[in-house]
C-alpha cells in the first residue's frame, strides 16, 4: 500500500474518521456496530459459499474473499476500526486513539508481508525491554553492554536482511576473479520494507536513554506506536524519541487548521510525486538502463531528470507523510529545504533529508571524534561518515561510491573554505550575487554527477553514463525536451516562491474559498498528470 | 551581528505582543484561523467533487474516446481513412490481442503485402488491444460497428487455446469495464 493509491486513500479515511470519532461515545458506538457488522457480513458471506453443500471449499473461500472490495482489504480496516473501538470503551479514547493507530500502523505494514511484520513487533519489544534495564541499572559496564545487545541486534538484522547478499556477492566475484569456484551460493532473502528506517529509529532511542536524554517509555503501545507509526514507518523521516513520544501522550483534539495544513502537505506531496518525479522518469529510466546508446546531451537530460526525479519522489512521499501525520495530530520533523539551493555541498546535506545527515552526525560523527580532532581525523570521520551513510542507502557498490564522493566533496568544500578564510577578496567574490549563483549552480552539477553513481544499476553502466556525457552520435533524449525544460522551470518558480515567502503573503490574502478552489484544481492537475501505472517510491527499496 | 540583534529584538517584541494580547481574543482569533481552514478544506472538497462531475458529464456526453484513449485515438485514425472521399483506400482492420498490437505491421503491409493482393491503395487499422480475448474482439468490434465504422477487410486474431479453455479461466480482469462504453 502506497500513499498515492485508493488503497491508502480508503484505509487512512476510515482510520482517521474512527480516530477522531473515538471520544464521542455515540460515535464510538456506531463505529464499533458498523465495524462489527461488516466483519460478521463478510464472515457470513465467505464461509457460507465455502462451506457448500458437498462440505467445506477452500478454493470456494478464497474467490469468495477476492470478490470483496478491495480484495478484502475493508475487511482489515473494519477489524483495526473494531479492535481501537473496543480499547476505547475499555481504557478510554486517549489510549483507544494509540491502540487504533498502532493496529493500523501494524496492518499497514503486514499488508506487504505478514511475518516480516511480526518480526519488527519482537524486535520492537526486545528494544522496550533493553531500553528498561539500561535506565534500572547503575553500573556502566552492564549499561553499556545493553546498549550493545541492542545495537548488535538492530544492526544484525539490519545486515542480515538487507547486507548478507551483497556481501555474499562480492566475495563470489572476489573468488571468480581469482580464479577459485565455491559451492555457496545467494540466499533467498526478503528485505522488511523500511527496515533501514526504524533500525535508525530503534538505535537512537536506546543511544538517548543510555545517555540520560529521554527517559525509557513505560508504555509499551507508546514505543511500539513511536517504531510503527504509519506515516513514517517504510521511508521516514527518521523521527526522534524525545520529538516523537510526548506527542504520544498528549491529548489530541480536532483542528481544522492542522486539518488543511496536513491536506496542503499531502497535495504537495502528490504533486511532487506525480507531476515531477513520475514524469522525469520517463527521461532518466531508458537512458539509464543503455546508456551506450545515448548521446552526450540525452544522457546530460537524464541526468538532471534524475535528480529533479529523486527529488521530487524523495521529499513528495516526505510532504505525504508530515501532512498524514498532521491530519492525525502528530508533527513530524522537516526533512527537505531546497536542497538544490544550496551554495555548497556541506549545506546541502544540512537541506537534503535532514533527518538522516542529522542522525549520521549525532550517532556516527560526532562518536567518531567528529571535527575536534585535527584536520586529517575530521577528514577521516567525513570519510567514514558518508560512506557508512552511502552503504545504508541500499546494498551495492554504486551507493557505497556514492557516500564516498559526497564524503570527498564534503573535504574539498571544507578545504576550500579554510582557503578562503584569510582572503577578504575571495570571500567577498564569492558570496556576491552572481558568485552565490555560480556556487550554486557547481554545487547542482557535483550533486547530479554523484547521483549518476546513486541511480546506475552497476559500476559499469554509472561509468558508460559518464563516459557517455562527451558524446556527440547516438540516440537523442527517449523524450521532447520541451517536458524537461517545462518541469525544470515549474520546479525554479515553486522554489523562488517558497524561497521569497511569497505563497505564505498570497495565501493570507485570499479569501478561503478560492483558496480552497486551488487546491482542488492542483489535485486535479496531479490526477491528469499520473501515471497510468502505479510507481512506488524510489526509497522504499532502502 | 547588527542583523541578529534586530532580529531578536523583533522577535522579543512579538512575543510581548503576544502576551498582551487578552485570552479572549487570541480565541477569537484562533476561532477565525479555524473557521477559515474550515471553509478552504469544505470548498476544496466540494470544487473537486463539482470538478469530477464535470468531467464525467464531459467524458460521457462529448468525448467518450477519453474513457479508452487507446481505443479512441485508434478509432479517430479510422474516422478520418473514412471521410477522405471518394479517393479513400480500401480499409483493414485487424482485431486481436497484444499479439496483433506488436506483432501487425501496418505500415509494411501497407506498402508491400495489402495493396498487392488487393490491387487497390490499402489503409491498414491495428486493432489489437493487450488482454483481449474472443469476447473483448467481439465488444471492439461491436464498438467498432457503432461508430460507424464497416472496414472493407476486417481480421481477427483466433487463439485455439482461449477457444479449447486451455487458457484457464475467463476472469474480470481481461474485460476493464472503461472498455464497456
Amino acid at each position: 500500500m502506497i500513499f498515492c493509491s485508493i488503497e491508502f486513500l480508503v484505509f487512512f479515511l476510515l482510520v482517521a474518521a474512527a480516530y477522531w470519532t473515538l471520544s464521542s461515545r455515540l460515535a464510538r458506538a456506531l463505529a464499533s456496530v458498523a465495524s462489527a457488522a461488516y466483519l460478521g457480513y463478510v464472515g457470513w458471506y465467505c464461509f457460507s459459499i465455502a462451506y457448500t453443500a458437498v462440505g467445506w471449499r477452500s478454493d470456494a473461500f478464497d474467490a469468495a474473499w477476492a470478490s470483496l472490495p478491495y480484495n478484502g482489504e475493508l475487511f482489515f480496516v473494519a477489524a483495526v476500526v473494531f479492535f481501537g473501538a473496543g480499547m476505547a470503551w475499555a481504557f478510554g479514547p486517549q489510549r483507544g486513539r494509540v491502540w487504533l493507530l498502532l493496529a493500523a500502523s501494524f496492518y499497514f505494514y503486514a499488508s506487504v508481508t505478514l511475518w516480516l511484520a511480526l518480526l519488527i513487533f519482537a524486535s520492537t519489544i526486545l528494544d522496550y525491554c533493553l531500553a528498561h534495564g539500561i535506565q534500572a541499572l547503575k553500573a556502566p559496564a552492564w549499561r553499556k553492554s545493553l546498549v550493545a545487545v541492542s545495537v548488535t541486534a538492530n544492526l544484525g538484522l539490519l545486515c542480515y536482511f538487507k547486507y548478507t547478499n551483497f556481501f555474499l556477492g562480492s566475495l563470489l566475484a572476489a573468488l571468480h576473479r581469482c580464479g577459485a569456484t565455491s559451492s555457496f551460493s545467494l540466499l533467498s532473502i526478503l528485505a522488511p520494507l523500511g527496515i533501514s528506517f526504524y533500525t535508525f529509529e530503534a538505535i537512537n532511542y536506546i543511544v538517548d536513554v543510555y545517555r540520560g536524554r529521554v527517559r525509557a517509555e513505560g508504555n509499551l503501545a507508546n514505543f511500539m506506536l513511536f517504531i510503527l507509526f504509519f506515516p513514517h514507518l517504510i521511508a521516514g523521516p527518521i523521527v526522534r524519541a524525545r520529538d516523537f513520544l510526548p506527542q504520544i501522550r498528549r491529548r489530541k483534539r480536532w483542528d481544522w487548521m492542522r486539518i488543511e495544513l496536513g491536506a496542503r502537505f499531502f497535495l504537495m506531496g502528490l504533486f511532487k510525486k506525480w507531476f515531477i518525479a513520475d514524469r522525469m522518469a520517463a527521461f532518466a529510466d531508458p537512458v539509464f538502463q543503455y546508456p551506450s546508446d545515448y548521446s552526450g546531451i540525452a544522457i546530460a537530460m537524464a541526468v538532471i531528470a534524475y535528480a529533479l526525479e529523486i527529488y521530487g519522489d524523495f521529499s513528495g512521499y516526505t510532504d505525504m507523510a508530515i501532512g498524514t501525520a498532521h491530519m492525525l495530530g502528530f508533527h513530524l520533523a522537516k526533512n527537505f529545504d531546497m536542497p538544490y539551493l544550496s551554495a555548497n555541498v556541506s549545506e546541502f546535506w544540512r537541506r537534503w533529508h535532514i533527518s538522516l545527515s542529522t542522525w549520521l552526525r549525532d550517532y556516527l560523527f560526532i562518536p567518531l571524534g567528529g571535527s575536534r580532532g585535527g584536520k586529517w581525523q575530521t577528514c577521516r570521520n567525513l570519510l567514514i561518515t558518508m560512506t557508512l551513510g552511502g552503504l545504508w542507502h541500499g546494498a551495492n557498490w554504486t551507493f557505497i561510491i556514492w557516500g564516498l564522493l559526497h564524503g570527498l566533496l564534503l573535504i574539498g568544500h571544507r578545504m576550500f573554505h579554510g582557503f578562503c578564510e584569510g582572503r577578504s577578496l575571495w570571500k567577498r567574490v564569492l558570496q556576491s550575487g552572481p558568485g552565490t549563483a555560480l556556487r550554486v549552480l557547481t554545487t547542482f552539477l557535483a550533486v547530479c554527477l554523484c547521483w549518476v553513481f546513486f541511480r546506475a544499476q552497476s559500476f559499469e553502466n554509472a561509468t558508460r553514463m559518464l563516459g557517455g556525457l562527451v558524446r556527440l552520435h547516438g540516440k537523442g533524449s527517449p523524450m521532447p525536451a520541451v517536458g524537461l525544460l517545462l518541469t525544470v522551470g515549474v520546479v525554479v518558480f515553486c522554489h523562488l516562491v517558497a524561497r521569497r515567502n511569497l505563497w505564505q503573503r498570497v495565501a493570507a490574502r485570499l479569501p478561503a474559498p478560492v483558496l480552497g478552489v486551488g487546491y482542488a484544481l492542483v489535485l486535479a492537475l496531479c490526477l491528469l498528470f499520473a501515471p497510468m501505472a502505479e510507481k512506488p517510491f524510489i526509497y522504499f527499496q532502502f | 551581528m547588527e542583523a541578529r540583534v534586530v532580529l531578536a529584538a523583533a522577535a522579543s517584541s512579538e512575543r510581548e505582543k503576544a502576551k498582551a494580547t487578552p485570552p479572549a481574543l487570541r480565541a477569537r482569533s484562533r476561532h477565525v484561523r479555524a473557521h477559515r481552514s474550515f471553509v478552504t478544506v469544505l470548498s476544496g472538497l466540494a470544487m473537486f467533487a463539482a470538478f469530477q462531475f464535470g468531467l464525467a458529464a464531459v467524458v460521457e456526453i462529448s468525448m467518450p474516446e477519453i474513457r479508452d484513449p487507446i481505443y479512441g485515438r485508434r478509432l479517430h485514425l479510422v474516422q478520418n481513412s473514412l471521410r477522405a472521399g471518394p479517393s479513400k483506400p480500401w480499409t483493414v482492420l485487424m482485431v486481436g490481442s497484444s499479439h496483433v498490437e506488436w506483432g501487425f505491421r501496418v505500415e509494411k503491409s501497407e506498402e508491400k503485402t495489402w495493396s498487392e493482393i488487393l490491387g487497390h491503395p490499402v489503409a491498414t487499422f491495428n486493432f489489437g488491444l493487450a488482454g483481449s480475448g474472443s469476447l473483448t474482439e467481439l465488444l471492439t468490434w461491436d464498438r467498432l460497428r457503432r461508430d460507424s465504422v464497416r472496414p472493407s477487410l476486417l481480421l481477427v486474431e483466433t487463439s485455439p487455446a482461449l477457444l479449447s479453455g486451455l487458457a484457464g479461466d475467463y476472469r474480470e480482469g481481461f474485460l476493464p469495464t472503461h472498455r464497456v462504453a
